[in-house]
């Protein structure tokens, strides 16, 4: 027991007369969220873990043209555009809504994004997890009018779970697992459901701009003329707004489009040069 | 036994300390307006801080990613592509009272002078500090200007008519004995 008491005595005085300061006040990381693992809510066509922050309305306009194998005639696809408008608000820090508009098939859209699990910098929590909801709703007029048509043939639906991770400062990693619901399908053989496995990357080259890259793999191909969806681009960050410019080969830009019914395939050329501009605005 | 035991450990630790003061909620608030037009402040009220009375010495530490902005966005690119907290995640403040006095009652303002390392950069400052200290409370007012191109803060060209290089900053500290 005498031992004890001298050996207290000498470890608090040993402790304590550190001439060092800064030891009195300790390493205080207190586990901080990881933040911006991608600049934008989408890494090209398919949504990313990031939502809108609490507060914030985020408009973004997106354009596809046409395919760039068309020729000069066409400019190389400048004349034909299709686009896509969506505003999404952060109803709390981590739930947004949003609603948009698709040229293509005159389509609505509403959405839920809700963050469930974020990544910290120390490591009890090493990914970052985001759902994603979506309904479409085409409202193209009825090629055909002498049979019974519905409202719910005009929707389909998709479910999203992003999976990211931000290793370090430049490189952030997702997987997506999709699925797909179409109320309506144009034969009997095909299936109204279907699972497809997305990846999409990022890699900061500078402070503002980014290399991103995207890839949606089809599980059970929904029909033989779709293929998988493999897009490439540049962001580029200014401020309030941010620029992504990229090639792909799906044109759709709602992710039943793109994820099922891409038609474009990268061997043959027929790929879409496209853009989004998002801004954000704080309404808080 | 066990009570001489607190006694001794007691005594062991109160002489030593007898002279520190300490906080970890010290407040650190900056802002920046060109023309007024886009006001950029955040304030970090988490900030580390002690004071040794007996040399006189300073340590201030501050965890970058504590500052908040009101705008999210300014917060995120303020870590991201201003400060790069991941790879700076704190800056430090390591120096000493060119002259202290005994009586600290009555509020003086006295130099402080030390080493600032912030954003990778270390650089040498002369401060001065508005210091009072009541019954076991010491409290510490600063009020100084941080250059960004003094510690490599590149502001890009396509925002520098809305970003100035100066930054204000405003310290408030009240530190308690140990």
């Amino acid at each position: 027991m005498k031992y004890l008491v001298i050996f207290a005595f000498l470890c608090s005085s040993s402790v304590l007369a550190q001439d060092d300061l800064f030891s009195l006040l300790g390493e205080d990381n207190s586990n901080q969220e990881v933040r911006a693992t991608f600049k934008g809510t989408r890494v090209i066509n398919g949504q990313s873990i990031e939502l809108p922050s609490y507060g914030d309305l985020q408009f973004v306009i997106e354009h596809r043209f046409g395919t760039i194998n068309s020729g000069a005639y066409e400019l190389w696809g400048i004349d034909q555009s299709q686009m896509r408008m969506s505003f999404d608000y952060g109803l709390s820090k981590n739930i947004a809504i949003g609603i948009a508009r698709n040229s293509f098939q005159k389509t609505y859209e509403a959405s839920l994004k809700a963050k469930l699990l974020k990544q910290k910098l120390e490591n009890w929590s090493p990914i970052s997890i985001t759902s994603y909801h979506a309904v479409f709703v085409n409202t193209l007029n009825w090629t055909n009018t002498n049979r019974a048509n519905l409202f719910s043939s005009r929707l389909s639906y998709a479910h999203q779970v992003m999976i990211a991770r931000k290793f370090n400062q430049s490189f952030s990693l997702q997987l997506t697992p999709t699925y797909i619901h179409r109320n309506i399908v144009e034969f009997a053989s095909i299936n109204n459901d279907y699972l497809a496995l997305g990846v999409g990357g990022r890699y900061k080259l500078t402070k503002r701009i980014s290399v991103n890259a995207e890839y949606f793999h089809q599980l059970e191909r929904p029909h033989e003329n779709f293929t998988n969806s493999l897009s490439i681009g540049v962001d580029i960050e200014t401020g309030g707004h941010v620029f992504q410019l990229h090639i792909t080969n799906s044109r759709g830009m709602f992710e039943r489009a793109f994820i099922g019914e891409t038609t474009g395939t990268w061997s043959e050329g027929d790929l879409y040069f496209g853009f989004n501009i998002s801004r954000v605005f704080g309404l808080k | 036994m066990r009570a001489l035991f607190f006694v001794l450990s007691l005594l062991s630790v109160s002489p030593l300390l007898a002279q520190k003061y300490m906080s970890r909620t010290a407040e650190v608030y900056f802002f920046s307006d060109k023309d007024a037009v886009e006001l950029v402040e955040a304030v970090n009220n988490q900030v580390g801080a002690v004071v040794d009375l007996e040399n006189g010495n300073i340590a201030f530490q501050i965890q970058m990613r504590a500052f908040h902005f009101d705008i999210a966005l300014m917060e995120e690119h303020f870590n991201e592509n201003y400060i790069e907290s991941e790879l700076y995640p704190k800056a430090t403040f390591r120096g000493s009272f060119v002259a202290l006095p005994k009586d600290l009652s009555t509020p003086k303002t006295l130099t402080v002078f030390g080493t600032m390392e912030f954003h990778g950069v270390k650089k040498e400052m002369e401060l001065p500090v508005l210091v009072s200290l009541n019954e076991s409370v010491l409290q510490g007012d600063a009020k100084f200007d941080l250059l960004c191109s003094d510690f490599n803060i590149d502001i890009p060209k396509i925002v520098a008519d809305k970003l100035a290089n100066t930054i204000q900053v405003t310290v408030s500290a009240s530190l308690t004995k140990l």
